[in-house]
């Protein structure tokens, strides 16, 4: 397997994982605001719109997560449209699924859009690869991840590393744009 | 005048001998314990009103009506037995009315407390269900102590006591709340939704579930 196609096999699986409807209308999920004091509040429900915040920014041992059935994603500060499935987490935000986390300090999905947004200190890891980068947007509808700002590839013999990077995920395309430039250890084989 | 024998006057002592034993007996004995009939016949005792409709008032504006059909007066407290019906006003106009077995109103402070199946009836579809229901005159706050189940524009509640604050139209759940509306599934220790703002906010850890299609 060629340097690049690998690159490409591990970045496919990242975006594959990720992606595909994450947050996509009809799912079940679970919200837990774990670790608030009792006399503590920590989050409100309009009832009018529909709007969920919570913020615990202030009680170090608590943390806000949101579970559906095969991810879950944590952060300190939420703010969640139940209407529209609107989610968005803010500081400390982590997201599981499968073989795969990702950390940002922003994570945003519209269901409306189905666009999936990461933003600040992104960090894709998987166990082929860890993708940086200072923003992150996926498009369900056309199935296209784009890493924007100091897009870093790494994997265990090298790194990729660019300005924007857009990857089709079903086509299987990977664009570099403006400069890149990758690294890879020799191989002895 | 007749002699009488001896043998006649030896009986006529002897008649009023056992007379007078059987008197000492039955003065002397314990006084036995009163009968349940004689007991009920003793709680009646004092003002009785059969059928009546009791008028709650406050600075001339009427709270609350009831239709019952025994009301017992006792002091400062007027005990309330077979409930027909509560109506309760908000600017003089009928707002809830409400079905309970009994009750007490205490006429000094004017509040007036439920007992037994309470179940309330309001606008918004809002219904309440607990076993005991306080209304404090004077502070405008009806409290429900014990566990209860309110249905409120589509969404079923239920908590182990309430309070509601209704000059500040603020209403507290306290102790295992959970609520379910549109597809969400709500468990918390306590919440304290504001009536006017429509605003929910909630205490301590919290459990929401949103079923599939509530976003739709």
């Amino acid at each position: 397997m060629t340097k690049l196609a690998r690159c490409i096999t591990g970045v496919l699986f990242i975006l594959l994982v990720v992606c595909p409807n994450a947050f996509g209308q009809g799912r079940t999920g679970t919200l837990q605001m774990l670790g608030v004091p009792v006399d503590v509040q920590a989050g409100t429900y309009d009832a009018g719109s529909g709007v969920f915040t919570a913020d615990v920014r202030e009680i170090p041992e608590a943390m806000i997560e949101v579970a559906f059935e095969d991810m879950r994603i944590q952060g300190k500060q939420l703010e969640w449209r139940t209407k529209d499935e609107h989610l968005t987490f803010t500081q400390s935000v982590s997201l599981w699924r499968e073989d795969l986390e990702l950390e940002a300090n922003w994570l945003e999905y519209d269901s409306a859009t189905k666009i999936l947004t990461a933003k600040g200190e992104v960090k894709v890891k998987t166990e082929d690869a860890v993708v940086r980068a200072e923003q992150l947007v996926y498009n369900e509808e056309t199935d296209e991840a784009l890493f924007t700002e100091n897009v870093v590839v790494e994997f265990s013999d090298g790194t990729v590393s660019g300005d924007r990077f857009l990857l089709r995920v079903e086509q299987k395309v990977m664009q570099f744009f403006g400069p890149f430039q990758g690294s890879f250890q020799s191989s002895s084989n | 005048m007749r002699r009488l024998s001896r043998r006649k006057v030896i009986a006529a002592l002897a008649v009023l001998i056992c007379a007078g034993i059987i008197g000492i007996w039955w003065l002397s004995r314990e006084p036995s314990p009163p009968s349940q009939e004689e007991m009920e016949t003793r709680a009646e005792q004092g003002i009785y009103i059969s059928d009546s409709r009791l008028v709650g008032r406050l600075e001339g504006k009427r709270q609350w009506e009831i239709a019952s059909a025994s009301v017992k007066d006792d002091g400062d407290n007027v005990e309330l037995a077979q409930i027909s019906q509560v109506i309760i006003f908000q600017d003089d106009a009928p707002y809830f009315t409400v079905d309970a077995d009994r009750g007490r109103w205490h006429r000094p402070t004017n509040d007036l407390e439920l007992m037994g199946d309470v179940s309330a009836v309001g606008p918004d579809d809002f219904s309440l269900a607990t076993t005991r229901l306080i209304w404090q005159a004077r502070t405008e706050v009806l409290q429900a102590p014990e566990p209860l189940v309110v249905h409120y524009q589509g969404a079923v509640i239920h908590a182990d006591s309430m309070v509601a604050e209704t000059k500040e139209e603020l209403v507290t759940l306290t102790g295992n709340v959970r609520i379910v509306q549109d597809g969400l599934a709500w468990h918390m220790e306590e919440l304290v939704y504001e009536l006017d703002k429509e605003l929910m906010h909630v205490y301590g850890s919290v459990t929401l579930q949103v079923e599939k299609g509530s976003g739709e």
